[in-house]
């Protein structure tokens, strides 16, 4: 690929190289000169071999099998989504969300007991289950009885049960933090930036929202300990003037990780498009201006992650999976996530669901109460829908050189393109994901030696002083 | 890459007007497969039709809705990408086999023993 005027190259196991037009030209007409210094780049990063052994081939083959081994675990991650109730009214919500007071849009024990088998026919070792809403604090009841079942089944297989609870903290009482603690469940909450950024984005009676969210993050934190509970910040319009604030926000508080995201085209986002929605350039030039800033963050020695860009560097730098869905060949959706909902409908992932809500149920598998494992997790639906998401195999991506950084979202080309396989040349997922990889590259192959080393520390996800004897100068 | 105001010399322009761009491919340079690659590419800027004239040579029809300035522009950008492609599609052909070796091996070792088992009723792996 063209990489400002010069040529990157990757291979089948997403290493790279830069290389300059002229080396580019000798090398495919196969003129290069063993003498170049190059040459030697070549072969460590295996794009040429001169050797007839086969070791190339093997360590290549291990190292393609290591990218492709979250396939083995198939789904790990199940979201409960134990009600739709809700206080707020965020601008971008995905949820189709309904009053406090409308407990029919609660899960009842008896689909909560039947998506639990379901989580447990799952061959993965390790499985987290997540709970979500509307806000799912207003049906603790059905989160304590998942967490103790699980947890019963999951000792008696010998297998490993994480938790999540997705909650805007609102309605945390003494008894759900004491539970919290004891189940070592992890606390996941909305953080959208300072105050004025937050409460635009998130309404709720009172106009509290912010300041709900940070003590309820306080008290999470005392009852918990302090890294039992993370943030997710969603850009909207009014997010974009602010990227700075916005990243200083999540430093004020004592975050070292950051996912500057941005909008979905889903649910009441569709609705509230024109008042929150934006072009790509603007949003990218939000994450650049973000990213900068954090860069400089950590420059000062304060270790802070931008949780994208730390995805990205994972698949770029090793050959590890990076466990985002959305970054991965086949895409996760359905098989390395499925959704629970409230009513028992089980769903491929959390978009699907608001596909559903807003009427279109092509993404539905089917239902805890009328279908087996083998009719949800391995009927055609699925099936087709993991054959359309194989980026190998889907045109545009599989000619392009960053297809071992990237994936695929089947259900946003569906929403946007009108298919699950999209058209590559007017998907902004392919025009998001391309740029913000290029500018990584540009910042790591850049005259900065601090940037490299702060990347390489992301991907380990610790401090740079602790990657090297003594701190960069 | 450099941005050409104009059709780049060298290439066969058969109509440059109001109506559109029409340029003249030789088949001896560029196959079916890139050229319809380097079509899908620009299909997100254009409106384009392909037609062969003889057993030789294939037209590219484009048609934009900015005016052909921007056309004559993007004919430049899909010179170089014609030639991407072709080198893509050169390297793929030399380098196929060894790519299919590494992933058949990759899957021929994996060692699926720390998997749970799939239960006796799971569906056949082919449908």
């Amino acid at each position: 690929m063209d990489f400002d005027g010069r040529r990157i190259l990757v291979n089948e196991v997403g290493e790279h190289l830069v290389l300059d037009n002229e080396v580019f030209d000798e090398l495919v007409e196969h003129r290069l000169s063993p003498h170049n210094p190059e040459f030697q780049s070549l072969k460590a990063k295996h794009f040429i071999a001169d050797s007839t052994t086969t070791t190339a081939t093997r360590l290549l083959a291990t190292k393609y099998r290591t990218k492709k081994s979250f396939l083995g675990g198939f789904t790990g991650l199940h979201i409960f989504v134990v009600t739709l109730r809700c206080d707020h009214s965020c601008h971008y919500c995905q949820v189709s969300r309904v009053s406090q007071n409308r407990l029919k849009y609660d899960m009842s024990r008896e689909s909560a007991e039947r998506a639990l088998e379901l989580v447990f026919r799952s061959p993965a070792e390790s499985i987290k289950i997540e709970f979500q809403g509307g806000e799912p604090l207003l049906n603790f009841d059905s989160i304590r009885f998942v967490v103790g079942e699980a947890r019963k089944q999951a000792d008696a297989e010998g297998r490993e049960v994480t938790f999540v609870i997705a909650t805007n903290l609102v309605f945390l009482t003494e008894e759900i933090l004491d539970f919290l603690r004891d189940n070592d469940v992890l606390v996941s909450t909305s953080l959208d930036g300072p105050a004025h950024v937050h409460n635009s984005n998130r309404p709720r009676p009172g106009n509290d929202s912010y300041e709900l969210a940070i003590r309820g993050i306080e008290r999470v934190r005392q009852a918990l300990g302090f890294e039992r509970v993370s943030a997710i910040m969603t850009t909207s319009r009014s997010s974009l003037e602010y990227p700075e604030a916005i990243v200083d926000e999540y430093v004020a508080q004592g975050f070292d990780h950051i996912f500057v995201r941005h909008i979905s085209p889903y649910g009441f986002a569709v609705r509230t498009r024109k008042r929150t929605g934006y072009e790509l350039p603007a949003f990218l030039d939000f994450y650049k201006r973000a990213l900068a800033h954090i860069l400089e963050i950590n420059r000062t020695g304060r270790f802070l992650v931008e949780a994208y860009a730390q995805t990205l560097l994972t698949k770029i730098l090793t050959p590890f999976p990076a466990g985002y869905v959305d970054l991965q060949s086949p895409a996760g959706a359905g098989i390395g996530v499925a959704v629970y909902n409230y009513d028992g409908d089980v769903y491929v992932s959390d978009e699907a669901r608001m596909l559903a809500e807003m009427g279109d149920t092509s993404f539905r598998l089917g239902n805890v109460h009328t279908h087996t494992y083998e009719e949800l997790f391995g009927g055609p639906q699925l099936r087709s829908l993991v054959e359309a998401s194989v980026i190998e195999s889907l045109p545009g991506c599989a000619d392009c050189a960053f297809q071992p950084y990237c994936g695929c979202d089947p259900l946003e080309n569906y929403v946007t393109q009108g298919t699950v396989v999209g058209h590559r040349p007017t998907s902004e997922f392919h025009f998001r994901n391309l740029e913000i990889i290029k500018h990584l590259l540009r910042l790591y192959h850049g005259d900065d030696p601090f940037i490299k080393q702060l990347f390489w520390s992301w991907v380990q996800n610790r401090p740079v002083s602790e990657l090297i004897p003594s701190p960069p100068r | 890459m450099k941005r050409h105001k104009t059709v780049p010399p060298g290439f066969d322009v058969l109509e440059d007007s109001d109506r559109g761009l029409r340029l003249k491919l030789a088949r001896s340079l560029y196959s079916d497969e890139v050229i319809f690659k380097t079509c899908y590419v620009f299909t997100g800027r254009c409106t384009i039709l392909l037609d062969r004239i003889d057993a030789e040579h294939v037209v590219v029809n484009f048609n934009g809705s900015d005016g052909n300035s921007d056309l004559r522009c993007l004919a430049g950008e899909f010179a170089n990408e014609l030639i991407d492609q072709r080198v893509r599609a050169d390297i793929a052909r030399e380098t196929g086999s060894i790519r299919e070796l590494i992933v058949s091996q990759a899957f021929a070792e994996a060692d699926f023993s720390h998997v749970r088992q799939a239960s006796e009723s799971d569906p056949p792996a082919s449908s």
